[in-house]
């Protein structure tokens, strides 16, 4: 038998159960998917839009404004706007993940963790596709060869959903307690992306300020992309340190967060 | 074994005033009274023990508010319990039709719907294939199912959705009022199917208000109000206790009802006969309750008469006095909520006497203004010796507020001219006279001495007849007495 008045899950449960749950995670990533581009012309191009948009203010602001003259800029702020991208747009609807779904989780048990999993899920299977079309794009128009180091571009990806989705298990456990949480983001979105190196490079930061830049949190795996696909040399070991200390610590804070209070969600959504 | 074992089961939810999840309000709460967030308990189970039995099919019942959903929902993990311990077999699957068709998005075509709302329920990606074609089989949805759901009606919304629910096959099925929407064709589909998984040997649970659908399914009847389990059996008398509840005076406080009146039904008459809650209006209850007729009979009183009866308790009296006293005419007071309604749930219910026949006044303060009529008799049989004297006084005092001019007013009592002595009385035919409690016996003249105080008259009834031995007063306006 199983006793419901003790507590719901433990770690290794739940991430047992949403393995368990895998199709229902990943029905909720395809159906996200479908509306957004369902009965719209263009479909998945838009999604491209919008960071190419970016990319083209930027590379007009700092080039021909501010007259920044770093080579490859294109490049390096496109791997820094999709990563950015990425992670702002997950963030953002994590904060509703669970609060928004009242009359799901009272109707229904299923683990909770599944919800903002599914949110960066959803995500980064844009940043996938966005990154599918224009990776090659740049690789082929900068010139730049294949290199022992682009093989630990999908490990650092791997970090940074999983740094992701730690924060996504903080948000939207948060939200559900306090919704101001929603405005609290858009305002630390907005420091964060100053001090995250996307339309600047590591090595415009004056050396003395670099050590805290590469602190902010998602600092490390947007210059792990810019090193490994454009500069083609292996990150260096503050890195690789920041992305797996990141990823481990948020993960484990948000998973463990998820657990003390997912009991609660059905009574306070 | 049972499939699911409730053990002393309760859960509290928390009623927010001025609802927070705002920052701001937890801020400004700091600092004023009227920003800081209102929390108010609310109990919807209380102490609820059951066992499931692996193919039963039980009915839950009771009115809006009564803890139904809640037990669904604590069964089903949505909720967890406050206190108490909820077994739940392991490895059970257990399907949930609390709401049809959660999570449907109305942009989604039905097939991607099916999909999606077999995956919440917990099904992999064969499993949802597998079973697809009976699900949509069983919607007869099959021409719609490429369209997307905002164009189909609420019945075909709520068609699929059962459909995938129903197809869902789980051990323990809950079920909590769905097509109590759909059409009648609907709802004889929905029974149909229900009567299939009981056939299959399956265990239902199913919350409904409606007692045609309970006795087509159900073999056993759970009657809940206000939380607690008033009723655990047979699925006719369970139904006769829902309408009694139904029509029974709404109770608002939230006053522990005692627990003894689930254990109580399982007991037999005889062993009914020592029950606490006859207990507490002493010894030879029926007798009692006979005997108050018999006397107010041999006064007087006719069926057509109004009459008032003091402290009614678990209602020995009224189950005679209701069946002989016309409509309208019997009205009873009652000071101690647990015993009345004990008495409500067990003595009529039993005795297949119909409380609304008359009226029945339960409050903590002799409140009797409920009444617009005025009475020819009033009782008092045994309700004086469980107060003190100052509730006396108020008692006498506001029954004489709605005693008609030559009405009359009697009152039994354990008369105790020793005044230092309030030890109990022990009565040769049964145990202490009120052995829950210390006893309050006042002589005669203290008693006399209060009324005359209040302006009334009294005078003592010579007649030995009172099953417990109490003696009797004639309380009357004036000094007519």
């Amino acid at each position: 038998m199983i006793d419901r008045s003790e507590p719901l899950d433990s770690f290794a449960t739940t991430l047992g159960s949403v393995v368990r749950y895998r199709t229902l995670l990943r029905k909720l990533v395809m159906k996200d998917l479908k509306l957004k581009y369902r009965g719209s012309v263009l479909g998945f191009l838009w999604s491209l839009v919008n960071p190419l948009v970016m990319i083209a203010v930027y590379y007009t602001a700092f080039t021909y404004i501010m007259h920044n003259t770093t080579p490859g800029f294109v490049f390096l702020v496109m791997l820094g706007i999709l990563a950015w991208t990425f992670f702002s747009a997950s963030a953002m609807m994590s904060t509703g993940a669970i609060a928004d779904n009242g009359s799901l989780l009272k109707s229904v048990f299923f683990p909770r963790a599944i919800l903002p999993t599914a949110t960066v899920l959803f995500n980064f299977a844009q940043y996938v596709l966005m990154a599918a079309v224009l990776l090659p794009l740049m690789l082929i128009v900068f010139r730049i060869a294949p290199a022992p180091p682009m093989l630990v571009y999908p490990f650092f990806l791997a970090l940074q959903v999983i740094f992701t989705i730690g924060l996504a298990l903080i948000l939207a456990t948060g939200t559900t307690f306090f919704r101001d949480i929603r405005h609290l983001l858009e305002v630390a979105l907005a420091a964060l992306f100053w001090t995250t190196p996307i339309v600047y490079d590591m090595s415009q930061v004056p050396a003395r300020l670099q050590p805290y830049i590469l602190a902010s949190p998602l600092s490390s795996y947007v210059v792990a992309y810019k090193d490994v696909l454009y500069y083609r040399r292996w990150p260096g070991p503050a890195v690789w340190t920041f992305a797996i200390a990141y990823a481990i610590i948020t993960f484990a804070i948000g998973a463990a967060l998820l657990l003390r209070f997912e009991d609660r969600f059905a009574e306070r959504v | 074994m049972p499939i699911v074992e409730a053990r002393e089961v309760s859960k509290r939810f928390f009623l927010r005033h001025n609802p927070s999840g705002s920052l701001k309000v937890h801020f400004l709460g700091l600092f004023s009274r009227n920003h800081k967030e209102q929390v108010e308990e609310f109990w919807a189970l209380r102490d609820v023990s059951l066992r499931i039995g692996r193919g039963e099919s039980i009915g839950l019942i009771g009115r809006n508010g009564s803890g139904k959903s809640t037990f669904l929902k604590l069964i089903a993990a949505i909720h967890q319990p406050t206190s108490g311990h909820l077994l739940v077999e392991r490895g059970a699957r257990i399907g949930t039709m609390i709401e049809l068709g959660v999570g449907f998005h109305p942009e989604l075509t039905g097939t991607e719907n099916v999909a999606l709302n077999a995956a919440i329920y917990g099904l992999s990606q064969a499993e949802i294939e597998r079973l697809y074609p009976a699900i949509v089989e069983y919607s007869g949805l099959a021409h719609f199912m490429d369209v997307p759901l905002k164009n189909y009606s609420s019945g075909m919304h709520m068609r699929l959705g059962f459909a995938i629910a129903a197809n869902l096959d789980p051990d323990l099925l809950l079920i909590d009022e769905v097509f109590a929407v759909g059409d009648l064709n609907f709802q004889r589909q929905c029974i149909r199917t229900l009567q299939t998984f009981q056939s299959e040997g399956k265990t239902l649970v199913f919350v409904s208000h409606a007692p045609e659908a309970i006795r087509s399914i159900c073999r056993r009847v759970c009657v809940l109000d206000r939380g607690r389990l008033m009723y655990d059996g047979e699925v006719d008398e369970g139904l006769t206790m829902y309408e009694r509840l139904m029509t029974a005076p709404v109770v608002t406080a939230d006053e522990p009802a005692p627990r003894q009146i689930q254990s109580a039904l399982d007991l037999t008459d005889a062993e009914l006969d020592l029950g606490w809650h006859r207990a507490a209006i002493g010894g030879k209850w029926r007798e009692s309750g006979e005997w108050q007729l018999q006397f107010l009979r041999a006064q007087g009183l006719e069926p057509h008469d109004f009459v008032l009866d003091v402290g009614c308790g678990s209602l020995a009296g009224a189950r005679v006095m209701l069946p002989f006293m016309d409509e309208h005419r019997y009205w009873g007071y009652e000071k101690d909520r647990r015993l009345f309604e004990a008495g409500v749930a067990i003595e009529l219910v039993r005795a297949h006497v119909r409380p609304e026949r008359g009226h029945l006044i339960v409050n903590d303060w002799f409140d009797l203004s409920e009444s617009p009529h005025q009475f020819r008799f009033a009782i008092a049989n045994g309700f004086w010796s469980r107060l003190p004297l100052n509730s006396i006084a108020r008692c006498i005092a506001a029954v004489l507020k709605k005693l008609e001019p030559g009405g009359r007013f009697y009152a039994t009592w354990f008369d105790n001219p020793d005044v230092g002595r309030f030890d109990p009385i022990v009565h040769p035919d049964g145990p202490t006279t009120y052995p829950d409690m210390d006893p309050y016996h006042y002589s005669y003249d203290v008693l006399a001495g209060v009324i005359r105080a209040l302006g009334a008259g009294v005078a003592r009834v010579a007649d030995g007849t009172h099953p417990r031995g109490e003696s009797i007063m004639l309380i009357t306006h004036g000094h007519a007495a």
